[in-house]
């Protein structure tokens, strides 16, 4: 378990399921409940209806995820958004069950960005400035926000590399090797990115 | 390991990350160095509220609709290629019905003119679609409506919510708009309810409700959070 | 969606107050009766790359764009007094907005920018009138009830309005204008172009065009150009008129259908036929040995097709 006491997707790893699409629920699922199988396999044969309900249970952490990959833009992160899960729909036959369904999502989302920033001849680039006090809209809001609002401000105003890293690796709950393979980058480059992030974040934040 | 070696080595020792035999003399440092000890608070500060930042956040209601048409458009394209009058039958039909409840929904003007002529609203593909009402056509159908009848409803809260930013001679003009496309929604819809085989009809019907679908997302993101 | 999440745009952060400010169309009216009112001036100059990115805010007043060979974003302009300026941004990406001191009155804000040519241009207004010229990015435009100008050949082009007038003049190789009530001229040629109205009518009298979308509800579509004869064309309306000019030897293969509407055919012989049960009529036919596939669909619209003179 990382930080975030989120399971790590290389957890789930383990044997893959052979078969194009699920068969019998493998062991490695233990926390995917059957109803949640259920919308998989429908969705798989095309029912737009089950993907929506596979939507609405993982649309709140996936565009999470893609806000704060996208510095708190929530224009490009509704954009990555949909593009993920778009990919999705497109790509359901590909997944076969051998990991949670969230973790297949969320590494397409990575990817997807990934892969949009690229080939990117169509998106405005955004770059923050230092001054840039961007907010995130649709942040959740509690009674501490303050703190919680500063803090995704500053993650925001990172350096790209530096945000993806931390996003990764102490929000989501990535391992090292897994960013790296998915950034196509070091284990190195990563630790540095993790420790220029979170110098910057102290430094910013505790101004 | 001296002072500047360590330091280095905060970050994973904080996430739990170095070796045994590392983390002992570390831990021994840490205890005796002001420095590093803040340091490792503070290190430890900002992951704590990393975990207390929220795992999940509402995206824009609008994302699902936008996703869903292409994702429909994308088994338009497959139907299309595949030729298959069953699934062209199915699925297109189900849409017509459904984008005519829709209609009678969005436009108190329509639903006036058909609860006066007694029409039903039902989806005709139940009765006349020539090909049998096969209980998959129907969940097809109801699937399809609901769908519709959401999204229209979610858009129509969204706009309704952001009339007050707009110029009321831009309102007035949205609003006409919509009472266009419904009355040529009702139209299409008499039509094919008089001949429920016009595979061009349902194709136009479901046409002319993209555009509404469109009309009004575009309006609801004109006006959200410029 | 354009094979992506396009959709969805809409800036966050700090211009959230934007979103309530300045959409006041009454504001453009009453700012040419009103008296003269105390404004500032703006001069501001920022380096962008070439091919950077530059997003643009001001809801009422207007903004014009000049495409230039420069690295430098500059602007130029007023804003009403105790309104203010922003501006800021990285070489890669730069942005500027206009803040209302007064979320309820806004005043008119006047901005004329000078971008790199290959810039990627977002702009976005309520009742500001965008007029962009010699910016050969890609340009992604939206006003409420403002007009768009755009002349030059942007590599692509996005302008939406909802009740405002769309004048492009150029050739955009992909191309999109969508307005509910205004309308939509086009001038020019393109490898792909989409023009979609509820009453406004479509104006298209150009070159060359491959994939050719064109859609209203009620408005008009005139359409007069070269079809290249592997395109596709497609016209649908429910009660617009739709009148397609081709020039003669065009090759393509027409089927027109209108559920209660009528059919002229002035480009051959071909005479069209009665629709289903007597209603409407239908006509197919190839010109020239066939060639780029032309769709027009109406509900009761009348089509007429014709030779360009």
């Amino acid at each position: 378990m990382g930080p975030t006491g989120v399971l790590f997707p290389a957890e789930m790893k383990t044997s893959a399921v052979v078969s194009d699409t699920i068969g019998p629920i493998p062991s490695t699922i233990g926390e995917e409940k059957a109803a949640a199988l259920e919308f998989i396999r429908r969705a798989q044969s095309g029912d737009v209806d089950a993907f929506e309900q596979l939507y609405r249970e993982h649309a709140g952490r996936i565009y999470a995820l893609c806000l704060r990959l996208k510095a708190g833009d929530s224009s490009d992160a509704t954009e990555l958004m949909q593009d993920v899960f778009v990919r999705a729909w497109r790509r359901l036959s590909t997944f076969r069950g051998d990991c949670a369904f969230y973790s297949w999502l969320h590494r397409l989302a990575v990817n997807t960005m990934l892969e949009n920033a690229r080939s990117d001849n169509r998106r405005t680039a955004r770059v923050l400035s230092m001054d840039d006090t961007s907010r995130l809209a649709g942040a959740a809001r509690s009674s501490g926000i303050d703190l919680k609002m500063d803090l995704e401000d500053a993650i925001a105003s990172l350096p790209k590399g530096a945000r993806l890293a931390f996003v990764l690796h102490d929000i989501e709950g990535y391992q090292h090797q897994e960013i790296a393979e998915q950034l196509s980058v070091s284990v190195g480059t990563i630790k540095a990115q993790l420790h220029r992030a979170r110098r910057l974040l102290r430094e910013r934040l505790e101004r | 390991m001296t002072h500047e070696v360590i330091r280095h080595l905060l970050d994973d020792y904080v996430t739990g990350e170095l070796t045994e035999d590392a983390r002992g003399p570390v831990a021994d440092h840490i205890a005796a160095c002001e420095i590093c000890s803040a340091e490792v608070e503070s290190l430890k500060g900002i992951l704590a509220r990393a975990a207390d930042l929220p795992r999940s956040i509402e995206p824009p209601a609008e994302a699902w609709l936008n996703i869903r048409s292409v994702i429909e458009r994308d088994k338009e394209a497959v139907a299309a290629d595949h030729g298959t009058s069953e699934n062209f039958w199915r699925r297109p039909y189900a849409l017509a019905a459904a984008v005519v409840l829709a209609a009678v929904l969005s436009s108190g003007g329509t639903a006036l003119y058909l609860n006066s002529r007694g029409t039903d609203s039902s989806p005709v593909i139940a009765t006349n679609t020539g090909n049998g009402s096969t209980p998959a056509t129907f969940v097809a159908f109801t699937i399809e409506e609901n769908n519709y009848l959401r999204n229209v409803a979610v858009l129509q809260d969204l706009l309704d919510q952001q009339e007050a930013l707009l110029a009321p001679e831009t309102v007035a003009q949205l609003k006409a708009s919509l009472r266009t496309i419904d009355e040529a929604i009702l139209e299409a819809r008499s039509a094919l309810a008089r001949d429920p085989a016009n595979k061009m009809l349902i194709e136009m019907l479901s046409g002319t409700y993209r555009q509404k679908m469109d009309l009004m997302r575009r309006t609801a993101e004109m006006t959200r959070g410029s | 969606m354009e094979a992506d999440a396009r959709a969805a745009r809409d800036c966050a952060r700090g211009w959230a107050t934007l979103s309530r400010a300045c959409i006041i169309g009454a504001a453009t009216i009453a700012f040419a009766s009103s008296p003269v009112i105390a404004q500032k001036k703006v001069e501001r100059k920022i380096p962008l790359g070439m091919e950077g990115a530059l997003r643009i805010v001001n809801m009422v007043g207007s903004i014009v764009v000049h495409g230039w060979g420069k690295d430098t974003v500059m602007v130029r302009g007023t804003l009403g007094a105790g309104d203010n300026f922003y501006m800021g941004g990285g070489y890669t990406g730069a942005k500027m907005f206009v803040e209302a001191v007064n979320d309820r009155d806004p005043k008119p804000a006047r901005l004329e920018v000078w971008v790199p040519a290959r810039v990627r241009l977002w702009v976005k207004t309520a009742t500001a009138n965008i007029d962009v010229s010699g910016v050969e990015g890609g340009l992604d435009l939206y006003v409420v009830s403002g007009t768009i100008d755009v002349t030059g050949n942007p590599h692509e082009l996005n302008a939406e309005a909802i009740d405002g007038d769309i004048h492009i003049a150029g050739s955009p190789p992909w191309v999109r204008a969508k307005s509910a009530t205004g309308t939509i001229v086009f001038k020019g040629a393109s490898s792909d172009a989409a023009f979609s109205t509820v009453s406004g009518a479509v104006k298209v009298d150009g070159g060359v065009f491959e994939r050719t979308k064109i859609e209203t509800v009620t408005g008009n579509i005139n359409f007069s150009g070269r079809l290249d004869r592997s395109g596709t064309f497609d016209f649908d309306t429910h009660s617009g008129i739709i009148d397609i000019a081709i020039p003669d030897k065009t090759a393509a293969s027409f089927s027109v259908v209108t559920i209660a509407g009528g059919i002229t055919n002035n480009v051959s012989n071909n005479s069209p036929i009665p629709g289903r049960f007597g209603r409407g009529a239908e006509l197919t036919m190839d010109t020239s040995g066939g060639g780029a596939k032309v769709s027009v669909r109406t509900f009761k619209g009348p089509v007429t097709l014709r030779r360009t003179n």
